[in-house]
C-alpha cells in the first residue's frame, strides 16, 4: 500500500512537470539534447499479494533540427544620399530549429532588379540589442571568429553597413541579400549533402546528431537602400537704399541681400551657401550675417577664421552645416552701388 | 516434444530467477518490457503508401512516435487485478485513438476514462472536452487473470512536441 501510494505521488508530480514545461517548449519543438523518457508500470496481484513491477525505461534524445530564417529589419528600406557611406541596412536573423546554433553571416551587393549595387564591406551585429546601430556599442563581424550564437527561437539584428555610389540619382533602389546558414552545414555530413533531412552525427562533440530541417538550415532576404536628393533651394531678394533715404538703385546706393536655404524634406549636412558680389558693386565690409533656425541674425567677420562666414572683393561664403526641412536658415550681406 | 518442453521450463526458471534477485521480491512474476519505434510513411515500389517502423534511437520534434509495452507472466502462478499504467512522457503528446480495453487520464492519473467522457478546465474555470493531447496517462486493466507463460502487449500513438 505504501508502494502504491508513493507510486501515485511519482505519477502525479511528473505530469505536473509535464504541463509547466508544455507552454516554452511549444514554441519551436522538444529543445535539441532533451532526453525523452518512458517507463511503465504494472500492477497485479499473485495469491493476492500485492505486487509492483516496472518496466525497462526507454530512453531516446531529441536531435537538433537546423534551421534558419531571415528576414529584412522592420520598416521601410533607409533612405540614403549619393555619396553616403556607412549606412545601415539591417537584417533579423531567426534561429527556428530547437538547439544552440551558430550562424555564419554573407551578404551578396550584386542583387538582381535595383538601380545600383551598393559597397558595404563591413557587417555588424546588433551586440547590446538597442534596435539601431550604434558603431560604439555593436560588434564588428568577423566570419567563423564571432558568428552570432542563438538559442532557439532567438533573433539577431545584423547592419550590413553601405556606401553609395555618387553618381546614384534619385529615387534609385540598392538592394543587398545577407545570407545565414548554420555552422553545422560545415561539416561533414554522416548522410545526405544539404538537403532536408540531411543528418549529422554529433557535430558536436555533445552527443546530439543535427538535422537538416525544412529551411535547408541556409536562408536569405533582400533589403536595400533608397536613394533621395534633397536639393535645397535659395531664395534671394534685395533691398535698395539710396543715399536720399529711397529705393533707387543709383551710385552709392546700399543693397542689402537676403538669401534663405531651405529643404523641403529630409536633411543635408556641411550645406554651404556661396554668392558672388555683383559685377558694378563693391562689398560692404562687415556687413555678412547669418540666421539660426530661429531667425536671429548674428554677424560674421570677413575674415576666413573660426566663424562660419567669410567674405573677400569677389564673393561670400557661409557654412550652415546641417540644413532640416523645420529650419531654414538665412544668410545676408551688403553691397555699395559703384560711383 | 518432452525435450521442448523441458527446455522452456529451464528459460522460465533461468528468467524468473533473475528477476528474484533483481528486485528481492519473490512474489514478482511478470516481466515488462517498453520499447519506442517512429512510424514513417513512404512510397512503395507499387506507388502504394507503406508503413514503417523503425526502433527510435534519436528523434525529432514532430516525430510520429509508437510505444510498445509487452508484458509476460514468467511466473508459475496467474497474476490477478492486472493494471498497466504508462504516463504519457513529458515534451510527448498522446496522438493515438481510443483503443478497447484503455482508459485515460487528462489529470495526472486521479481520474479515469474514456477520452470523450473526460473534462478539462479552462483558464477562466469553465469546463471543456478533453483533447488527445490533454492525456496524461493510459492505464489497461485486465479482467481475466494473466496465467503462467502468458503474454500480451499495448501500444499508443504519440507525437515528440
Amino acid at each position: 500500500m505504501a508502494a502504491c501510494r508513493v507510486l501515485l505521488a511519482g505519477l502525479i508530480g511528473g505530469a505536473l512537470a509535464g504541463a509547466v514545461a508544455v507552454a516554452p517548449a511549444a514554441a519551436k519543438g522538444t529543445p535539441a539534447g532533451t532526453l525523452i523518457l518512458n517507463n511503465a508500470t504494472v500492477t497485479y496481484r499473485v495469491n493476492e499479494l500485492p505486487v509492483t513491477t516496472t518496466s525497462n525505461v526507454v530512453t531516446v534524445r531529441v536531435q537538433e533540427i537546423l534551421d534558419v530564417i531571415v528576414a529584412p529589419g522592420s520598416g521601410d528600406k533607409p533612405v540614403s544620399l549619393p555619396g553616403d557611406t556607412g549606412r545601415p541596412v539591417p537584417f533579423i536573423v531567426t534561429n527556428s530549429g530547437n538547439g544552440v546554433e551558430k550562424f555564419g553571416l554573407t551578404l551578396r551587393t550584386d542583387v538582381a532588379g535595383d538601380n545600383f549595387d551598393p559597397v558595404c564591406p563591413r557587417l555588424f551585429l546588433d551586440t547590446n540589442k538597442s534596435g539601431t546601430f550604434e558603431a560604439a556599442n555593436d560588434t564588428l563581424y568577423a566570419a567563423g571568429t564571432n558568428d552570432p550564437e542563438l538559442a532557439p527561437d532567438a533573433t539577431v539584428l545584423v547592419f550590413a553597413l553601405c556606401d553609395v555610389p555618387a553618381t546614384a540619382n534619385n529615387a534609385d533602389l540598392g538592394n543587398v541579400s545577407l545570407q545565414a546558414h548554420a555552422r553545422t552545414l560545415d561539416k561533414r555530413p554522416t548522410s545526405g549533402a544539404g538537403e532536408p533531412g540531411t543528418i549529422f552525427t554529433n557535430p558536436n562533440g555533445d552527443n546530439i546528431d543535427a538535422v537538416v530541417g525544412t529551411t535547408r538550415a541556409r536562408a536569405s532576404a533582400i533589403n536595400g537602400l533608397t536613394v533621395a536628393v534633397n536639393f535645397p533651394t535659395l531664395t534671394k531678394s534685395q533691398r535698395v537704399t539710396d543715399p536720399d533715404g529711397g529705393t533707387n538703385p543709383r551710385p552709392n546706393a546700399i543693397v542689402t541681400y537676403t538669401i534663405v536655404a531651405e529643404i523641403a524634406g529630409g536633411a543635408v549636412s556641411e550645406a554651404v551657401v556661396s554668392d558672388l558680389i555683383p559685377a558694378g558693386t563693391t562689398y560692404e565690409p562687415n556687413s555678412l550675417s547669418v540666421s539660426d533656425a530661429a531667425g536671429v541674425f548674428t554677424n560674421l567677420t570677413d575674415a576666413d577664421d573660426a566663424d562660419e562666414g567669410r567674405a573677400a572683393a569677389g564673393a561670400i561664403s557661409v557654412r550652415l552645416g546641417e540644413l532640416t526641412a523645420t529650419a531654414p536658415r538665412s544668410v545676408r550681406f551688403r553691397v555699395r552701388i559703384n560711383p | 516434444m518432452m525435450s521442448d518442453r523441458r527446455m522452456n521450463m529451464k528459460i522460465i526458471a533461468a528468467v524468473a530467477g533473475t528477476m528474484l534477485m533483481a528486485s528481492a521480491t519473490w512474489a514478482q512474476a511478470l516481466t515488462v518490457d517498453t520499447r519506442l519505434f517512429v512510424e514513417t510513411f513512404f512510397t512503395g515500389k507499387d506507388g502504394a503508401i507503406e508503413r514503417q517502423l523503425k526502433p527510435a534511437a534519436t528523434v525529432t520534434p514532430g516525430d510520429r512516435l509508437v510505444y510498445v509495452v509487452t508484458y509476460r507472466n514468467t511466473g508459475r502462478q496467474p497474476a490477478t487485478d492486472f493494471t498497466l499504467t504508462n504516463p504519457v512522457p513529458e515534451h510527448v503528446e498522446f496522438a493515438g485513438e481510443e483503443t478497447a480495453g484503455a482508459e485515460m487520464s487528462v489529470d495526472g492519473g486521479k481520474s479515469w476514462g474514456a477520452l470523450t467522457s473526460l473534462k478539462v478546465a479552462n483558464a477562466d474555470g469553465t469546463m471543456r472536452a478533453a483533447r488527445r493531447t490533454d492525456v496524461t496517462h493510459l492505464r489497461w486493466r485486465m479482467a481475466q487473470p494473466i496465467a503462467a507463460g502468458a503474454e500480451g502487449q499495448v501500444t499508443f500513438k504519440a507525437r515528440l512536441k
